[in-house]
């Protein structure tokens, strides 16, 4: 089935009045989430996993899609109308979308974010469904060696992008590398680190580990600081229009914004992020009008898309290799797990239903979203201002019930309240937490590849090397590693020379 | 700051210590067919390179300077002390729920968690809480047990409901 062939199968799925529901659902879930600040998309789906065993994978994996586009097009509405960003990808909207609520341009600033991120949205789309297929062909002549290199580079990478200082983000790998050995070994059964406890055989699932880290953490956080009075902005229907020169100002960087986003997308780390921060220097590099800082459309319409076309480039990894580079995306990957759909390169030809119906759901749910965002933001925006003495204990509530009904046991109840504490201790010592779960996610699979590729390679370790895919993406490992080290030395020498110079 | 990121990282160093021991003593096989502990063993000198690491560039580093005193100052120290008193106190609450799941059940320690955490997040009306509380536990209870039949501890008045509910 042709790429074409596929999205119109796809297109049959999607359509479907169940799935249409589940695609409904999941973007006016995100849309909610990413409005309130703290539980962002990642939590939302670790929340509702428990759900989705009840649906098909399909009408699961169209639920998670709208959540996490949603989110994107949600941390807009607070970013612009209440200078707090709702979601992580939507920091930087800050910077010139309340700048502009400001100056009385809070409707065109948030009918720009949503055009934008429907633009780049689909864009996204649109190569998800022809790169997805390639990348999955070639990726049947992976091997074990390819597949360690991959997730080991993939965590490198991630260590340098997430920012802060690299050996928190190298000990917070560890730290998951070494929580993902806990349990029964997989090939002589030997029990590792379990101190005699049968019901760690298992291991570690990364459910409560993520749970904890990213939902009972931020509650205690929000606990831990002191709260402020909203004052939410009211914005007419007929003030969304922008002006035609604001369009013609925004075009451009959205269809710039929407390339950033999904070559970063498919980079591991916290993409939607990156994507905004890089989208905003490119724009403010290429401003022509002297507007940044004071509320430049251009600062909205570019990030805006960058973060929503990421979503689409953080799917095809996860769909062609069936490796996640974001902790969301490990989510997304238990949904098919505990159906006993494994992804990877087989899954288009295996699962064509699903692999397509989601792709074509993605186009439908960004229309949905379109559609109902612009209309409703003041209703939207109104959720922010739902007391957090209602809020909180709900999050609570769903994760302590959530985590117990992925295995029933009691006994990730007690990790997820173990690891939300570690988080809140970690988070407030500016530790990024991501990278710890994401290690613990990969690697199960980094030592399963890395003990094949001993015993097919006879012990050679320089197979890793000689394998062209293996030793490429090395390569990429070690530039991103060394690069910014060797700038760092550049620079210093540089400024020494100078002083010297001036001396 | 320095102290506590210290103080974690020495935590943290003392888990990759216990580790790597623990490691080592597992069959590591050879390279050409390595064993259930040559992987582990791998992974405990990286975290005991980045946690040492961690460690000294903690006590190399210089001071982060102290923000001055401003009129504000015991006020902020006041609501900070405060906040992390009830940060505490939702802590607690969050262990007494775990640890009461089973002998109470699902219906009346989630019932008590939550009365009490609204109140910690700061609404004082006992009446209204409690209603609040009803409502959300009923609308979890319907769904989670109900409907997607997850079998979380029953308690006294699980039984009762499971006998009204039929």
């Amino acid at each position: 089935m042709n790429s074409l062939a596929g999205l119109w199968h796809g297109f049959s799925v999607a359509l479907s009045p169940l799935n249409l529901l589940f695609g409904f659902l999941g973007a006016v879930i995100g849309t909610i989430i990413g409005i309130l600040p703290g539980l962002g998309p990642l939590g939302t789906m670790a929340l509702l996993l428990s759900l989705t065993y009840g649906f098909d994978p399909v009408a699961g994996m169209i639920l998670f899609a709208g959540i996490y586009f949603g989110a994107m097009y949600g941390g807009s509405t607070t970013s612009i109308l209440l200078n707090i960003p709702g979601e992580a990808a939507s920091v930087v909207t800050v910077l010139e979308g309340y700048k502009m609520s400001r100056r009385g341009r809070a409707g065109a600033a948030l009918a720009v974010a949503a055009v934008g991120s429907f633009i780049a949205g689909s864009i996204s789309i649109v190569f998800l469904s022809f790169l997805a297929p390639t990348l999955a062909e070639a990726a049947l002549q992976f091997g074990p060696a390819e597949y360690f290199t991959v997730a080991l580079v993939g965590l490198v990478i991630m260590s340098r992008l997430t920012g802060g200082n690299l050996l928190k983000s190298l000990m917070m790998i560890a730290l998951g590398s070494a929580l993902g050995t806990v349990g029964m070994e997989t090939v002589a059964g030997y029990m590792r680190f379990t101190f005699g406890m049968s019901i760690l055989a298992q291991g570690i699932d990364f459910l409560p580990v993520a749970m904890g880290l990213f939902g009972i953490s931020e509650v205690l956080i929000t606990l831990a600081s002191p709260q402020e009075n909203l004052s939410l902005q009211q914005v007419r229907f007929r003030e969304l229009w922008p002006s035609r020169q604001e369009w013609r100002r925004s075009f451009w960087p959205m269809i710039r914004g929407s390339f950033i986003g999904f070559f970063i997308g498919l980079v591991p780390g916290p993409s939607p992020v990156i994507a905004t921060m890089v989208s905003y220097t490119v724009e403010r590099k290429l401003d022509k009008h002297g507007e940044f800082g004071h509320g430049a459309i251009e600062g909205v319409a570019g990030p805006e898309a960058a973060n929503n076309s990421a979503v689409g480039g953080a799917y095809v990894p996860l769909m062609a290799l069936g490796i996640p580079f974001t902790p969301a995306m490990a989510v997304v990957m238990a949904v098919l797990l505990i159906h006993g759909i494994s992804p990877g390169p087989m899954l288009i030809s295996e699962n064509p239903d699903l692999f397509w119906g989601v792709i074509a759901s993605m186009y439908i749910g960004n229309f949905m979203l379109l559609i109902f965002n612009l209309p409703l933001v003041g209703v939207f925006a109104k959720i922010i201002q739902i007391p957090l003495y209602l809020l909180m204990p709900l999050v609570l509530l769903l994760c302590l019930v959530g985590v117990y009904s992925i295995n029933n046991s009691i006994l990730d109840v007690w990790l997820m309240i173990g690891f939300g504490l570690l988080g809140y201790l970690m988070r407030r010592l500016d530790f990024d937490v991501a990278p710890l779960v994401l290690a613990l996610v990969l690697g199960p699979m980094m030592e399963r590849s890395f003990r094949e590729t001993m015993m097919i390679g006879q012990g050679d370790l320089t197979v890793f090397l000689t394998r062209p895919i293996s030793a490429t993406l090395l390569a990429v490992g070690a530039m991103v590693m060394v690069a910014p080290l060797l700038k760092k030395a550049l620079w210093q020498r540089a400024s020494r020379r100078q002083s010297s110079d001036t001396e | 700051m320095k102290q506590k990121e210290l103080l974690f990282s020495l935590f943290v160093l003392l888990v990759a210590v216990i580790y790597e021991v623990m490691a080592l003593r597992m069959p590591r096989g050879h390279i050409t067919y390595p064993g259930p502990g040559f992987y582990p063993s791998l992974v405990g000198v990286f975290l005991l390179f980045t946690s040492g690491g961690f460690v000294l560039w903690t006590l190399f580093k210089g001071k982060a300077p102290m923000p001055a005193a401003g009129p504000g100052e015991v006020d902020r120290v006041d609501s900070k002390t405060n906040q992390r008193s009830k940060t505490l106190l939702l802590i607690a609450l969050l262990l007494f729920y775990v640890l009461t799941l089973n002998s109470l059940g699902f219906l009346l320690a989630i019932s008590i968690f939550m009365i009490l955490s609204i109140r910690i997040f700061g609404y004082r009306r006992w009446l209204p809480s409690l209603g609040i509380t009803i409502a959300i536990v009923a609308i979890s209870y319907l769904s989670f047990v109900v409907w997607l039949k997850v079998p979380l501890p029953q308690g006294i008045l699980g039984d009762l409901l499971e006998g009204i509910l039929g």
